[in-house]
């Protein structure tokens, strides 16, 4: 899990796109892993670049004083992450493709080790909340304060939720045959 | 956290995270070309007139069983669907001699013609500096612009290129500039119709709080069943009662309670009491036009952009209106044809042509 991130660092957004696009920066990996993880079999760089858009749209209304600009951000992707997967309605792309929302995600040919796939369906059943908590902060990597924002609760309802979460994939792991 | 369940997991997320292609660049002309979505209006009365393409007024009727009662029953809205007004495809055509108006980049490369160029979304490779932007497919010829007026003017080996709002005669693929000043904030939107809050009223006691996705009210087995009866449906819509995020900051805005807003072309009270089988959450469900399948018919029809259709720069779906939105370069008599083509009447093509007719 990546270190918070320092106060000094939350300016507000610049007011042009290139400046913004610098500002963003930073975040841009997290922000691709979040849409990756809460929107599996949606268009990940398009859930990221319309995230952005709205971020962008909305710049003024970021506060400093209330957030850091990851947590924003990553919040917003999370929002449009869940968008996209409620929707799965197909996008037709520049050069053609066609992107069904709620196709299956298709695997990666090194990603289904056994412990893997145990892990897998493990997380499967876990709760709405566990399951955003373990993808945020593992496999998102982001800090306990980020997936609060996306989550919108406590960083200490995070712990608590991810030490459930925890305990529950423990149990499921060892019942599994 | 230094159990072994916190070990497995970080050893598992390493190895999915190490399998991730890199993160997307910000596309800066999709910021730039960025507008503020269009706030629906919720209807004031049932009897509410609703403008569709073509100049064909429908009256948004009460909906209801069969026997035509069921205004208030919970999970329906008391009227259909409020479509935004969007111009019919005939009166977008441009025809030789017309006076037309845009703002976009203007490209003089050396030994080509100047270029006006669609504000099209493009991945921009990551590059810090001036660089000589490529030729434009998607955008039309210009006649008579003024070079050492644009705005953002650059000019590097030969090329010069900077921003413009231009008015011109269309001739052929050509723009004859009668005018020529700074980029200007365009004002027309794609015309969907998704609404922000949804259209049913509050169930006694209230909606319940929270996300589809979270606190057992998984949105999943309705999304599949959705998506298992396109003959029936249309867009599924996440709305919020008390007014959608405003992305002033992280915190509990995020977790603002969501209904799922799910468009149907059947009976809305026999559709609504099929989803409560599969669904338990927030749900509001209302009319709309036409179904998916529908529009995907004559979606399909529609060129996808390639170099023989590099006039048409995106496609999408709006099932909540039932339309195709289509954005191009202008609407002229190929395009008008490409276009009736694929909509064969049924006035689901919406067309955005950068360029518009003026005067």
């Amino acid at each position: 899990m990546r270190e918070p991130e320092p106060a000094a660092k939350a300016a507000g957004p610049p007011g042009d796109p290139a400046g913004f696009a610098d500002w963003v920066g930073p975040h841009l990996a997290a922000m691709a892993r979040l849409a990756a993880r809460l929107a599996p079999a949606a268009d990940r760089d398009d859930i990221v670049q319309e995230s952005l858009v709205r971020a962008w749209l909305k710049r003024r209304q970021f506060d400093p004083a209330r957030g850091v600009p990851g947590g924003w951000l990553l919040a917003i992707t999370a929002d449009q992450a869940r968008k996209a997967r409620a929707r799965g309605r197909p996008v037709t792309l520049m050069d053609g493709r066609r992107v069904a929302g709620n196709d299956p995600p298709v695997p990666g040919p090194d990603a289904a080790t056994p412990a893997s796939l145990d892990l897998a369906r493990a997380l499967d059943q876990l709760t709405g909340r566990q399951r955003l908590a373990v993808d945020c902060l593992y496999y998102a990597d982001l800090t306990v304060a980020e997936t609060a924002a996306v989550m919108g609760c406590a960083a200490g309802t995070v712990k608590s939720t991810l030490a459930d979460a925890r305990a529950r994939l423990r149990q499921l792991l060892a019942e599994s045959p | 956290m230094t159990d072994d369940m916190d070990e497995l997991l970080r050893a598992d997320a390493q190895r999915w995270q190490a399998a991730q292609p890199a993160p997307p660049r910000p596309d800066l002309a999709r910021l730039a070309a960025a507008r503020p979505p269009g706030r629906w209006q919720p209807l004031a009365a049932a009897a509410a007139v609703v403008l569709l393409a073509g100049g064909a007024v429908v009256a948004a009727t009460t909906l209801g069983g069969p026997d035509g009662s069921g205004t208030n029953r919970p999970d329906v809205a008391p009227v259909a669907v409020a479509l935004k007004p969007r111009p019919a495809l005939r009166t977008l055509l441009v025809r030789d001699g017309d006076r037309v108006a845009g703002t976009g980049q203007v490209l003089a490369l050396p030994g080509r013609p100047v270029r006006f160029c669609a504000p099209v979304p493009v991945a921009l490779p990551g590059y810090v500096g001036v660089r000589v932007p490529a030729y434009c497919d998607t955008g039309v010829n210009l006649a008579g612009a003024n070079l050492s007026r644009l705005t953002e003017r650059f000019a590097k080996n030969g090329a010069v290129w900077g921003q413009a709002w231009i008015e011109g005669s269309y001739r052929s693929g050509t723009l004859i500039v009668t005018a020529q000043g700074a980029p200007r904030r365009s004002t027309g939107d794609l015309p969907v119709s998704f609404p922000d809050r949804p259209p049913c009223p509050a169930p006694e006691g209230g909606w319940a709080p929270g996300q589809l996705d979270g606190a057992g009210a998984g949105a999943d087995p309705l999304v599949g069943y959705l998506n298992a009866h396109p003959d029936q449906f249309g867009e599924l819509v996440v709305t919020y009662p008390d007014g959608p995020p405003t992305g002033a900051t992280d915190g509990p805005d995020y977790n603002k309670t969501q209904v799922a807003l799910v468009g149907t072309t059947a009976d809305p009270n026999a559709i609504a009491r099929s989803l409560r089988k599969v669904y338990s959450g927030n749900l509001c469900v209302t009319r709309v036009p036409r179904n998916r399948l529908q529009v995907n018919a004559v979606q399909d029809r529609v060129p996808r952009p390639d170099r023989e259709h590099m006039q048409i720069y995106t496609i999408g779906t709006d099932y909540y209106g039932g339309l195709v939105t289509v954005q191009l370069v202008i609407v002229d008599q190929q395009q008008y044809e490409v276009l009736t083509a694929a909509d064969r009447g049924t006035g689901i093509v919406a067309a955005q042509p950068w360029l518009t007719r003026v005067g």
